[in-house]
């Protein structure tokens, strides 16, 4: 259950991240600098995947028996 | 025929190969690639000509304005694999195959619902289709314009491969009856397209990051300089909008969920639950890697060709500008199977929810209407789903001919996005809320819909005429608040985002609003039970609430009979039968309920739930049930499921402590087995030397005249030495005991071990001189300063240095070292070593005496046991290790 909450709360903070902040500050950054502004998606892209991988550990944890037809 | 014509007309092939293949030999393809991997691959029927041509474009205009396609479903993944799970459950049990069954399924079986849902999705998704097929076509026209002598065949190529597109799905999309069959044949296809599709992009993208650019640094900076400098127009980040960013990844996750070929691939098609688990994290891998060299190669498109270009073209473009034949024909193939694939697994899904939502509902209300049972239709069903195949995808080839021209991959791909969306929240409403109504749900998504025209299609028709031209511009009798690309007249609102905002936060009102004031039917909530709690329902010892009725076993025969062949409808019957415990009685007797509900199970999967409900009605004289009598139902099922959680926490309780018993047995057993080894060890131990005493003393005692003085004395020097070893044995017994039960208080002292190891020296030295063996002390030059006991750690070295001479061969070496934090002690000597898997038992009480093999000098095997709980008792550590080359070390730990 700790890890099911860890997970939840670092994906939020991910997805909090990818969306305002991140659209506010390199909105401005993207025609300058578009190879760091890209290299951020990929930085926190592969982080979420890190994650919903430890996460794909607890869902198969939790597989439940199939009800019965 | 030129080299373009021939590799599509052998792709083609091939494919139906695979397909053939794969439905033939799956056991044997799954010893070489997973299920779980094709499962995953076949997810990437999302990645379409949208991703492979439309997000270069969308790149090559906005920067990052692509990516939240990819993020959508990357962050709502974790929501996409529970509602799967879920949805998979239910469809296995209700013998489901697409989402405007599940939906209708899910509101009571409603076919009204069901038609609305199939319908909003066929006007939503056609657009989509016909899309694909631009993108087919432009990739054809393309390869056409790269050849000195095009052919005439590209005008009428795309027209044959609509074709055999459309033949592909209705081969491998509908092969039986029963739409619950697996299309193993399509799902490989699907993954072995995937895989293309990714492979060269890849290439093309490190061709461009690495061949044609040195690097991707150099080709970013050549950008920069080129933006400054005017050469070329800076990237227009409106997308980035904050709020408009937010809303393309919330329209793509929930696109993701409702997509119908997603449902298809997910859900239907879905063999182990376990499959969904590993795609959480697999598929969001894909969607990054199929990413990762978009903007490289949009910005390098930008680059190296004019502004008129058309940046979709820019992956053939570089493809061609490689003058690499095979990359050039995989990028080609590539584009194809992206959209192929979207192609027929969107066709079939659309075909499904056309033919169980819209045809057949109206069939049987038709025959419903004249009285009479429906007329046989057996494998008509197939033939109307590829009836149904082809409508769709002929409607999306004039929608291609008449509108498409005009628009843009991504925009399409938007609107259709949006469309689907409108799903969204009846559909995860229905499967995670027990309230959402039947009456919610239809106005929601009519609400949703309607807002979607308004927003996103109406402006598209602003030419048409000069009443929708007002409308647009204005707003509808000049209300400008109401302007469908403005609505409320928000800021820093693009039309796109406008149109996701007011559809999605009108139809989840809508449908949150009536659910609140509208009642459920008792069907409705019958089924709202079934979903919901499908990981309740099977519950043992709860009363599930089925439909009743009465129909003759004739009556239900003949009615599979009109979907199913005679013998497998038999079948069927009479495999339930025998499962259930039921006896089948007389033909036009009533039957069991049960089977009735299996019938309607079993016709769910031909004809979809809503029409199998209508049919069942129609042959059975139904019972209602009471709205009070689920209710009743829900709470027992309650009562049982609280109780059983109640029964699971004392059984785990209880076998919490039945494990902790059991422990603390092993434990006593091990003690008890450990002090019987003691006592036997011990007793035999000094046995040896009293047998040796008594037989000595026994001698003396006979035959005192006959032994001269001489060997009188060497036999009592024997029977005294005897003597001191039983006392010795004794003692150190005595000594482990008072370790071990904790009896000993250390006397603490500070100390210098320079002299310690000084006394030591002095006193093993005869013993060192009768064997011949050289000595060597290494001290640090500083003052080492110990705080022990000081009788005890000379009692340890002396163990150690005497245990070390009765091996050795030459040579013994003490090692003092010293740092800030511990002091390091060791014993090396160049005997014949202890094997590693002896290196702890070796401190066990009477080691030398268990192990009668080793070959060792006399002891009693104590001393080693003593030293160790002495170091214990001082916290601190001994450990032995292999002298190289031979030989074994003693170290002690001592920390500071």
């Amino acid at each position: 259950m700790r890890s099911l909450a860890r997970f939840v709360f670092l994906f939020s903070g991910l997805f909090l991240l990818v969306n305002f902040p991140a659209a506010v500050l390199l909105k401005n950054m993207l025609s300058d600098h578009p190879g760091y502004v890209l290299l951020f998606f990929l930085i926190v892209w592969l982080l979420c995947i890190y994650l919903l991988k430890t996460y794909s550990g607890i869902a198969s944890k939790s597989h439940l028996p199939t009800s019965d037809e | 025929m030129n080299s373009y014509t021939v590799l599509t007309v052998l792709y083609f092939i091939f494919l139906f190969w695979i397909a053939r293949l794969a439905t033939r030999h799956i056991q044997q393809l799954y010893k070489i690639v997973s299920p779980a991997h094709i499962y995953v691959l076949s997810l990437a029927v999302y990645c379409t000509a949208w991703t492979y041509f439309g997000s270069i474009g969308n790149a090559a205009r906005t920067g990052v304005g692509f990516l939240p396609v990819y993020l959508g479903p990357t962050f709502i993944m974790p929501l996409a694999a529970m509602l799967w799970v879920r949805m998979i459950r239910v469809c296995a049990q209700q013998r489901i195959t697409n989402l405007s069954d599940l939906i209708s399924a899910r509101y009571g079986n409603s076919i009204s619902l069901g038609a609305l849902v199939a319908l909003c999705y066929i006007v939503g998704i056609i657009p989509y289709i016909a899309i694909q097929l631009k993108a087919v076509s432009t990739c054809m026209v393309f390869v056409s314009s790269q050849m000195e002598h095009p052919e005439a065949w590209t005008t009428s190529m795309n027209v044959y491969s609509t074709m055999v597109i459309s033949l592909f799905a209705m081969i491998y999309g509908t092969r039986r009856t029963d739409s619950t069959e697996k299309h193993t044949g399509l799902i490989v296809t699907i993954a072995f397209e995937s895989v293309i599709k990714l492979i060269a992009f890849l290439l093309v993208g490190i061709w461009v990051c690495f061949g044609l650019f040195s690097n991707p640094v150099v080709l970013f900076d050549q950008f920069v300089s080129s933006v400054h400098s005017g050469q070329i127009k800076a990237f227009d980040a409106a997308a980035m909008e904050p709020f408009s960013w937010f809303l393309a990844i919330l329209v793509s996750g929930l696109a993701f969920i409702t997509l119908p070929r997603q449902f298809q691939v997910a859900v239907t098609e879905n063999n182990d639950e376990q499959h969904v688990a590993k795609s959480i994290w697999l598929f969001p891998l894909y969607l990054f890697l199929i990413n990762l060299f978009v903007l490289p190669i949009a910005i390098a498109g930008r680059l190296v060709y004019s502004a008129d270009t058309d940046p979709d073209t820019f992956l053939l473009l570089f493809a061609s500008k490689s003058h690499w034949g095979i990359l050039m024909a995989l990028v080609y193939l590539g584009g194809l199977s992206a959209a192929i694939g979207m192609i027929v697994v969107e066709t079939i899904a659309l075909s499904n929810m056309l033919t169980n939502s819209m045809v057949i509902p109206g069939w049987v209300a038709l025959s419903k209407k004249a009285n009479r049972l429906p007329s046989s239709l057996g494998k008509g069903v197939v033939w109307l789903r590829r009836a149904g195949m082809l409508l769709i995808i002929m409607l999306a080839y004039f929608f291609e001919h008449l509108v498409a021209e005009r628009l843009t991959i991504s925009s399409v791909g938007f609107i259709s996005f949006v469309a689907v969306s409108q799903m969204a929240p009846a559909l995860i409403g229905g499967m995670l809320w027990k309230n959402g109504t039947r009456a919610a749900a239809f106005a929601s998504i009519c609400a949703g819909f309607f807002i979607w025209m308004y927003t996103l299609i109406l402006s598209n028709f602003a030419g048409w005429s000069p009443v929708i031209e007002q409308v647009v511009q204005h707003g509808p009798w000049g209300i400008a608040l109401l302007r469908p690309t403005n609505i409320l007249g928000l800021p820093n609102l693009d039309p796109l985002s406008n149109g996701i905002f007011w559809s999605l936060i009108i139809n989840v009102l809508t449908y949150i609003g009536v659910s609140l004031f509208t009642k459920q039917s008792a069907e409705e909530a019958l089924q709202a039970e079934a979903f919901v709690d499908i990981n309740k329902v099977a519950v043992p010892g709860a009363r599930q609430l089925e439909r009743r009725g009465s129909a003759s076993l004739a009556t239900l025969r003949n009615l599979l009979n009109s979907f199913l062949q005679p013998r497998k409808s038999d079948q069927l019957l009479r495999n339930f039968a025998q499962r259930h415990g039921i006896v089948l009685e007389q033909e036009a007797a009533a039957t069991d309920p049960r089977m009735i509900n299996f019938a309607e199970r079993v016709l769910s999967g031909i004809i979809g739930a809503a029409s199998s409900r209508m049919l069942i009605s129609s042959v059975s004289s139904q019972e209602r049930i009471a709205f009070t009598e689920v209710l009743d139902v829900a709470k027992e099922q309650q009562q049982v499921l609280s109780l059983n959680n109640k029964l699971k926490r004392k059984t785990s309780e209880l076998k919490k402590m039945s494990d902790d018993l059991k422990s603390v047995n092993e434990q006593l057993k091990i003690i008890d087995e450990q002090k019987d080894e003691f006592l036997t060890t011990v007793t035999h131990e000094l046995r040896t030397p009293l047998t040796s005493i008594r037989a000595l003393g026994e001698v003396l005692l006979d035959h005192d005249d006959v032994f001269e003085a001489a060997q009188r004395k060497h036999y009592l020097s024997t029977i005294v030495q005897e003597s001191e070893r039983m006392t010795r044995l004794i003692s150190q017994i005595l000594t482990l005991e008072r370790f071990e039960a904790g009896r000993y208080k250390l006397q603490y002292s500070s100390f210098e071990l320079r002299a310690l190891m000084d006394e030591l020296t002095e006193s093993i030295q005869p013993l060192l001189e009768e064997k011949k063996i050289s000595f060597q002390v290494f001290m640090p030059n500083t003052m080492v300063v110990l705080r022990a006991d000081r009788d005890l750690l000379w009692q340890v070295f002396y163990n150690l240095l005497t245990n070390a001479i009765k091996y050795a061969k030459q040579h013994i070496h003490l090692h003092v070292a010293q740092d800030l934090q511990s002091i390091r002690i060791s014993v090396a000597d160049d005997g014949p070593g202890i094997p590693a898997e002896q290196a702890q038992s070796i401190f066990d009480k009477f080691y030398q005496i268990k192990n009668k093999k080793l070959l060792k000098p006399e002891g009693s095997g104590m001393g080693l046991a003593i030293s160790k709980r002495i170091l214990d008792l001082h916290e601190y550590t001994i450990q032995v290790e292999a002298n190289k080359p031979n030989g074994a070390i003693f170290i002690v730990h001592i920390e500071q």
